[in-house]
């Protein structure tokens, strides 16, 4: 355990030093969302709902998926093709260490310096949109379940990214296919508008996608939108896909590693 | 100094300023021909570059359609009128990833690794072999895509643009470009000082796309940044007026201005660092 | 604008020549890291400290020292690459710092283990470029250029992109390159480091008869003895920041190229005393040993050395520089603090990645990495 942690420190000091490129990618996370809130403060001067939104939840939303996409957006798959690519995962395999343990906790300390840079941002948003803002309020249970549903997206994530970057062992380049996941996100993900403003027969698609599971689910419970049924659908599809995605990455990687080692690391 | 030899001096001057052009330009050509020839030995990759670029490109609607589609009309842009402004984004877009992405990102990898050094010893202005020397035929796409759906844009709101509007068109997209170069050159320009950044190339990305909305939402002190201090709305809003007819006709000298002014700080900043560059590091 | 040289004046003139760097210290650790975002501390290093001489038109000159001595940012402030915090310095009659156009059409240079020529290209195509960048004349480029691959035997190579040529080959290229625009003073730093003996043979061969054929000024800096040896009549030895050798290296060497040192591995402890009947022990540390014996009797020592100790290793090396300073000018060596920061280590890259703009695509952002080179 104390392993884990000494891990993270390491890690954090490494972010820490890194804070720049972290402030930097954090601009895309963060601006974006900034950019829609203006938009949607003038689209709703004409109207009083987009896709079902109001405007108080329309820009509940693109406050939470500013949040979302800075903390629960994953990156291993980069780390990943680097370090495969470069042989490092030779030294990580003969430690008595899990690599796959190594990644996420590496991960989670670029989070913390995230979780640093977008607390201004959110309570500046919060100061900003705060009059335009009126959520009913959360009870116990539902926050909880959001806490839960928060964690699960980002294993979600977590996971499938993890396959993505698997493929360092099958192919020369992920650039590619980070661009098709990239693509698909997107338009199915609902990382910057709510899926719901997508015309029907996409729309189905998209509630069967993984990406789904990672931002809309939490900011569907946030929003009071998902409630009963829906709800526990929601929730349940998370585990399911962080399950299944996790499996299927172990298979992956046992695959993997096979192949990594036939061709001498 | 009589007057015939105070002529020939000036004629001597003149010269000696259009053999100066000549050379840089034949310099720009040369990195244009060695840039070209690196991209087609890479035959099968590029052409996929092309297509993957192209096909990127034109989903870059799909985001002006979901809200447009969905919420009509905003602040008097309609998703017709998006088409010509998600396109002149588009155009800009392509044209600085294609002059100057590459450039950029190897001027921070130059310094990094103290290669500067070559630039710098070299008879040719710095500022300028470091911004032209790799051109990105790849993104070429994006800009095509950009024209096809101005075009579009233009035939579904009906317009009939003449030569002054299509003039106005071309100078507000020139001015972005000219613009976003000295600033996104003087971002790179921080390396100097701060050593190792290694994303410091795609800083101004998430700025740069502030601009694929009109500005004309933006309401506070963000409009007037937008508009007179960054050179974003002059991306894809101005261009987009310009055709529509609608452009401020005082903003024309101010974003030329502005473009001119930005360059030219550019530069001084370029030449400051390179001093403190060179009397503060190894 | 600066006087050209009138004739007689030295090419090359430093007077009292310095640079001192400021240094952010990095403390270690997580506190540390921390603090260093709130308070820096900085630290002056001294990397060249009053340093003065005069070249003359066509002298081969080397500045030799051990690594960090400052030879390179001699080299710099000559180059025009650095400022010189204090003293001044000129070449051909200009001040570098200056970086006058005339002035840079007229020297070159070339840094080892650093490319100007583009990687995935063949080597013709970064001269072309470099014609342009000179303004030079197509006839006397394309002598230049033959004479230039004559003398390096590059005939077959100039079609062949640079990354697929052997160290040696690429440093060959990089020397064409600076040479075509002929200039009259060139600056080398540690050209062969790194390359194989041949290539440093056939580099050193070259530079000589160049410098014969066309009167060219040539500095060079190494921590090679042998280069300097093969090369220059004339030394300049750096070290830590300050000129301590001037002149012939005929007088450097008749002290130590003339002998070799013996450094050996012992099974067991000898005492110094008993090992300084071979010759003069440099080195010693109970089992290992560094002694150094004339050149002509070394097999004799070493066959002396072999029958009376336990000898476990042993090897015959040329008296490297650092010996060399050591030995004619006293003190402990350049463990010198480096000029350089040396730059963090390799991320664990356990978090961010490579993303360069490639969030969203479609419904925000990032075409920025679309196309980009690998």
């Amino acid at each position: 355990m104390s392993l884990y942690y000494t891990l993270f420190r390491l890690a954090l000091q490494e972010a820490i030093q890194y804070r720049v490129e972290s402030a930097i990618y954090f601009l895309y996370d963060v601006l974006p969302p900034i950019m829609m809130a203006f938009v949607w403060l003038a689209a709703y001067e004409d109207q009083t709902s987009v896709g079902g939104f109001d405007l108080s939840q329309m820009l509940a939303y693109t406050v939470g998926i500013m949040v979302l996409r800075t903390m629960l957006t994953s990156h291993i798959e980069w780390a990943m093709d680097h370090e495969v690519r470069q042989g490092l995962l030779s030294t990580y395999l003969v430690r008595p260490m899990n690599v796959c343990a190594q990644w996420f906790v590496g991960e989670l300390a670029w989070k913390a310096v995230r979780g640093v840079l977008v607390t201004p941002v959110l309570i500046g948003s919060l100061v900003w949109l705060g009059p335009y803002l009126s959520l009913p309020p959360l009870d116990i249970g539902q926050m909880l379940l959001l806490a839960v549903s928060v964690v699960l997206g980002y294993l979600v994530c977590f996971a499938l990214k993890l396959c993505i970057g698997m493929l360092v062992f099958w192919t020369t380049d992920i650039n590619g296919t980070m661009t098709l996941y990239d693509v698909t996100a997107s338009v199915f993900g609902g990382v910057l508008v709510p899926l719901t403003l997508l015309p029907e027969p996409l729309y189905a698609l998209a509630m069967v996608l993984p990406m789904r599971a990672i931002y809309d689910v939490p900011l569907g419970i946030l929003l009071g939108r998902l409630d009963g049924a829906a709800l526990w659908w929601g929730v349940a599809s998370q585990v399911g896909w962080a399950t299944v995605l996790g499996l299927f990455a172990r298979a992956l990687w046992q695959r993997g590693l096979r192949r990594y080692e036939a061709v001498g690391g | 100094m009589t007057s015939s030899s105070a002529h020939r001096e000036a004629v001597a001057e003149r010269e000696a300023t259009m053999a100066t052009v000549r050379r840089y330009w034949r310099v720009y050509v040369a990195c244009l021909r060695n840039c070209l020839a690196r991209e087609l030995e890479f035959r099968s990759s590029f052409i996929f570059t092309l297509v993957s670029t192209a096909i990127w490109g034109a989903l870059s609607i799909v985001l002006a359609g979901l809200v447009f589609g969905n919420a009509g009309a905003i602040r008097g842009w309609d998703l017709d009128r998006m088409f010509i402004l998600t396109g002149s984004f588009m155009i800009v877009e392509g044209a600085m990833s294609t002059l100057f992405q590459r450039s950029m990102q190897k001027l921070s990898e130059l310094v990094n690794k103290g290669e500067l050094d070559f630039v710098l010893v070299k008879p040719i202005s710095s500022q300028f072999l470091v911004s032209i020397r790799y051109v990105n035929f790849g993104t070429v796409p994006i800009a095509f895509v950009g024209l096809f759906y101005v075009w579009l844009g233009v035939q579904r709101v009906g317009l009939r643009p003449g030569p002054t509007e299509i003039g106005l068109y071309l100078a507000m997209l020139g001015s972005a470009v000219v613009s976003l170069y000295a600033i996104w050159f003087m971002t790179v320009t921080l390396v100097l000082y701060t050593g190792r950044i290694e994303n410091i190339s795609v800083a101004i990305d998430p700025v740069f796309r502030l601009g694929r909305f009109p500005t004309d939402v933006f309401r506070g002190f963000t409009r007037p940044l937008l508009v007179y201090v960054l050179p974003i709305a002059a991306v894809a809003t101005l261009p987009a007026q310009a055709l529509l007819g609608i452009l401020d006709p005082l903003l024309v000298p101010y974003q030329l201005a502005m473009s001119v002014v930005l360059v030219w700080v550019s530069h001084r900043f370029w030449t400051y660092s390179l001093r403190r560059y060179s009397s503060a590091s190894s | 604008m600066s006087m050209p040289s009138r004739r007689g004046d030295p090419t090359i003139v430093a007077a009292s020549l310095s640079k001192t760097y400021r240094v952010q210290k990095k403390p270690p650790g997580l506190l540390g890291s921390v603090r260093a975002l709130v308070r820096r501390e900085y630290s002056d290093v001294r990397a060249v400290q009053d340093v003065s001489f005069a070249i003359e038109r066509g002298e081969l000159v080397g500045f030799l020292g051990p690594n960090g001595a400052g030879k390179t940012t001699t080299l710099k402030m000559l180059s025009g690459l650095l400022e010189p915090s204090g003293g001044e310095c000129r070449v051909l009659g200009y001040e570098p710092f200056k970086r006058e156009r005339p002035f840079q059409r007229q020297f070159a240079l070339v840094l080892g283990q650093k490319n100007q020529l583009w990687w995935d290209l063949p080597a013709i195509e970064s001269f072309l470029l470099n014609k342009e960048i000179y303004g030079l004349d197509a006839r006397e480029y394309k002598a230049t250029l033959d004479e230039l691959v004559e003398l390096l035997g590059l005939a077959k190579l100039l079609d062949v992109q640079v990354r697929k040529l052997s160290l040696g080959e690429r440093m060959k290229c990089e020397l064409v390159g600076a040479l075509l625009h002929r200039p009259k003073v060139l600056f080398l730093d540690e050209p062969t480091i790194g390359l194989d003996v041949v290539a440093q043979q056939t580099i050193r061969e070259f530079l000589k008869a160049y410098n014969a054929r066309h009167g060219s000024t040539i500095v060079l800096t190494s921590h090679y003895m042998d280069d300097v040896k093969a090369l220059c009549e004339r030394v300049v030895v750096i070290d830590r920041g300050q000129l301590i050798y001037d002149g012939a290296l005929r007088d450097l060497v008749a002290r130590f190229a003339d002998d070799k040192l013996l450094t050996i591995e012992l099974e067991r402890e000898i005492p110094r005393e008993a090992l300084a009947a071979i010759g003069e022990v440099l080195t010693w540390e109970g089992r290992a040993a560094t002694i150094r014996v004339p050149r002509e009797e070394v097999s004799a020592r070493a066959a002396r050395l072999l029958a009376q100790f336990p000898v476990l290793d042993l090897a015959i090396q040329e008296p490297d520089i650092d010996e060399v300073i050591r030995a004619l000018f006293g003190g402990t060596l350049a463990e010198a603090a480096p000029p350089a920061e040396t730059p963090p280590p390799a991320p664990l890259r356990l978090g961010e990645g490579r993303e360069e703009g490639r969030d969203d695509g479609v419904t925000g952002e990032g075409v920025a990495a679309h196309g980009s080179d690998a």
